[in-house]
């Protein structure tokens, strides 16, 4: 695998042109709107509050609209998707609450177009980009898709809306474009750079079709593109009534002052924390399917007065799987964790963010790879791990001071449990889907409180699990449960979010078997790591059993509720395969939790007891990890036992330590 | 005194001290948690959530690793890593 740059290839390793060099070659081709600082300076608090709830009640509206016109359960149950308001050079003055590591290189893609197309083809009104080349930007793997177009007002270019979605599939060797077997990206869906789909308001046939001809869901995929164009044709209605009423001068000034507003907070934020080094490692099992290696992202980020560097020297080099991750990777690690840590209070303008952060990787490494890497893992693969040890990083910083211990979280659901379906549906016809039963991770645990359970994912505040009936409903799919799994939520003085499980079988499918992607790591190493003593969450457990007696239960009118009481061979699945689900095989998985956060032996007892009674954590664990001992019968804590055996237990502890340094 | 994190405080030397104890964790100067003491195992110590792979799913050895107070044996900093891996988290205060 070569990690020099392939000759053709530079164009598209893109990192963001500087502003001012970006206007000067956009600006020989298109007229781009621009304010001074006076106009910015002279908008009144009222209006700039009005105009700044109205933009981001603009990407609420976009949500919906792709929602109700989509036809994928990815985007219409699970929300994974984004949308971004970004000024005239692509600034990203808005995003949406949805997918936020979507949203951490639309304005890649939009400076690019800038800086490679306003020439040939040209930026006209009208005009809309499609992208799903993660090296350019848009997204962090070739499922996702953006489509952004300039919204212009006279014959200015005034600003871009964004719209990117996970599409089912785009091509590839393995259905879902989850090509587990993957060397390097040619294995994988084709990465297309920005291409001007709609010209003029004109969905141009021979592009679209050009885009869907890969797809093994065209029609699906169609549905999204034309979702994704009634989103950005919704909000540019919507921006175009906000220009309207207060002008084009006083809407792109609020702009302005939304990015140098969230700049100065955040920087004074920043300058209020003490300043300090931190470092962490991320870890992945497997590059792909029969790959044993373990690979490691480092990180040491250096908070100085008001700005971060991240630093991520050291991690390992790209691998030949489908674990990499461009640099528009490393900024999708990085946004969701910036936004959620620092930004709660705080406009999400990515754009004045990022003004408060330098960035060093390392092109030809796992978080930035050069081209022709796999990468059709790199959203939840390298770019999760990422986001897990920023998330520790900022964790270990924020709680070095009072006011900003609260924002702490353990690092949520660890790694991504994908089981991706396909084969015939009960309808007979072609399907394609994503379980997306792990959108319900278990949350970090906080400073002052314990991760939510089953809550979600960190950099998708508004992701949601689809419901069991919908699931059903759509595929050849029958659960047989889908609960909170005790244990798997990281002990601490507060406990992280516990994960979940889900069992299901094929059904009803007019094919006697399904085709099963599998890709999940965590499984040698826990990924939702915990802080100040706190231990990390659960590793993650998949499984099929083969020739299971499932339906001979069902016949009798049994839906086993657990592992143990379904007979069939067990087969333990790697981090990467690609294999069948057949009619009497069953489907196990078991995804992440949250990380701990402080040592678990100072939890109040009585919470420990309320776990025990709320089945978050089993009796085991409350005695050997939390040491806390029940009474038999009544449950209620035996505080004078739960002393001794907290006393035993530290006192093992100390007894197999030795000093730092020493031999074993 | 200033808190650095749940377990662990610091004097305006820079002197680290278990917030439980007392016990002294780095004198000024020293790394981070110099003093702590390190416990290190089987994966199964982090508890029953944590699985060993069966069958491994990686061909290094991966262990469990954790740093205590050494007087009243708080955790302050718990892990499963490679066991190949020395530093693998570190903080460093100004």
């Amino acid at each position: 695998m070569p990690v020099t740059p392939v000759p053709g290839s530079e164009k598209f390793a893109y990192r963001p042109t500087p502003a001012a060099r970006l206007r000067e070659i956009a600006g020989e081709h298109v007229r781009l709107h621009d304010v001074d600082a006076e106009e910015v300076a002279a908008v009144d608090p009222l209006t700039y509050e009005v105009v700044r709830h109205r933009l981001e009640s603009i990407t609420y509206e976009m949500g919906e609209a792709i929602k109700r016109m989509s036809g994928s359960v990815i985007v219409t149950d699970c929300n994974d998707f984004n949308f971004a308001i970004m000024d005239e050079i692509g600034d990203e003055v808005e995003i949406g609450l949805y997918n936020t590591a979507l949203c951490a290189a639309i304005d890649m893609a939009v400076k690019w177009t800038l800086e490679h197309r306003s020439a040939n083809p040209g930026i006209k009104p009208g005009d809309m980009f499609l992208c799903n080349d993660p090296w350019v930007g848009g997204g962090l793997h070739q499922n996702d898709t953006a489509l952004f177009a300039p919204l212009f007002v006279g014959d200015e270019l005034f600003a871009w809306t964004g719209a990117v979605a996970h599409q089912i599939d785009l091509g590839g060797v393995s259905p879902g474009s989850w090509s587990v077997k993957s060397t390097d990206v040619f294995w994988e869906s084709l990465p297309t750079p920005p291409v001007k789909i709609v010209e003029g308001g004109v969905l141009r046939s021979d592009i679209e079709d050009v885009w869907l001809r890969r797809s093994r869901l065209p029609a699906l995929v169609g549905l999204d593109l034309r979702a994704k164009i009634g989103a950005n044709h919704m909000a540019q209605e919507r921006l175009n009534e906000l220009v309207d009423r207060y002008g084009a001068r006083t809407v792109k000034a609020v702009m302005r002052r939304i990015l140098d507003n969230t700049e100065q907070r955040v920087r004074a934020k920043l300058a209020a924390i003490p300043d300090g080094q931190w470092s962490a490692v991320a870890y992945q099992d497997s590059a792909r399917e029969g790959d044993t290696t373990l690979y490691r992202i480092l990180l040491t980020l250096t908070k100085r007065g008001d700005t971060l560097h991240f630093d991520f020297t050291g991690t390992d080099p790209q691998a030949d799987g489908l674990i990499n991750c461009t640099h528009a990777g490393v900024r999708g690690g990085m946004t969701p964790a910036l936004l959620t840590a620092l930004c709660g209070d705080i406009p999400w303008a990515p754009a004045g963010v990022f003004r408060c952060v330098e960035i060093t990787s390392e092109p030809g490494s796992l978080n930035d790879c050069t081209f022709p890497a796999g990468i059709s893992k790199g959203s939840v693969a390298s770019a999760w791990a990422t986001l897990n040890v920023v998330t520790e990083c900022l964790g270990g910083m924020l709680d070095t001071h009072e006011g900003s211990r609260p924002n702490v979280t353990g690092v949520c659901l660890g790694s991504w449990d994908l089981a991706l379906l396909a084969g015939l549906d009960q309808r007979g016809a072609p399907f394609v889907s994503m379980v997306g039963d792990a959108m319900a991770g278990g949350f970090g645990a906080r400073t002052d409180q314990d991760g939510v359970d089953t809550g979600g994912m960190a950099g998708a505040p508004m992701g949601r699990i689809p419901d069991v009936e919908m699931t059903e409903f759509a595929y050849p799919m029958l659960y047989l449960w889908r609960r909170e799994e005790p244990d798997s939520g990281g002990p601490g003085r507060f406990r992280g979010g516990v994960g979940g499980s889900s069992c299901f079988v094929m059904h009803r499918s007019a094919a006697p078997a399904l085709h099963l992607v599998v890709s999940g790591g965590g499984k040698a190493i826990p990924q939702s790591s915990g802080i100040s003593g706190g231990y990390p969450a659960n590793t993650q457990l998949d499984m099929a059993i083969r020739g299971a007696d499932v339906r001979a239960q069902l016949a009798a009118g049994h839906v086993a509720t657990s592992l143990d009481e379904i007979a069939g061979q067990r087969q333990v699945m790697p981090p990467h395969l690609e294999t069948t689900l057949g009619e009497d095989d069953v489907y196990y998985m078991a995804w992440q939790g949250g990380g701990g956060y402080g040592d678990p032996l100072h939890r109040d007892p009585a919470l420990v007891e309320a776990d025990l009674r709320a089945g978050k954590v089993t009796a085991g664990a409350a005695a050997d990890v939390y040491g806390v001992v029940t009474a038999p019968g009544s449950g209620a804590v035996d505080t004078t036992a739960t002393d001794e055996r907290r006393r035993s237990l530290r006192s093992e502890r100390l007894a197999t330590a030795r000093p730092q340094g020493s031999a074993r | 005194m200033s808190r650095v994190d749940d377990n662990v405080l610091v004097d305006g030397d820079g002197e680290l001290s278990c917030a439980h104890c007392g016990a002294l964790l780095a004198a000024p100067g020293e790394p981070h948690l110099h003093r702590a003491a390190l416990r290190s195992g089987d994966v199964s110590l982090a508890g029953p959530h944590v699985r060993a792979a069966d069958p491994p799913v990686v061909d290094e050895q991966v262990e469990f690793r954790q740093l205590l107070c050494p007087v009243c044996g708080t955790a302050l900093l718990t892990e499963v890593v490679a066991a190949a891996d020395t530093a693998t988290r570190r903080t460093a205060l100004a």
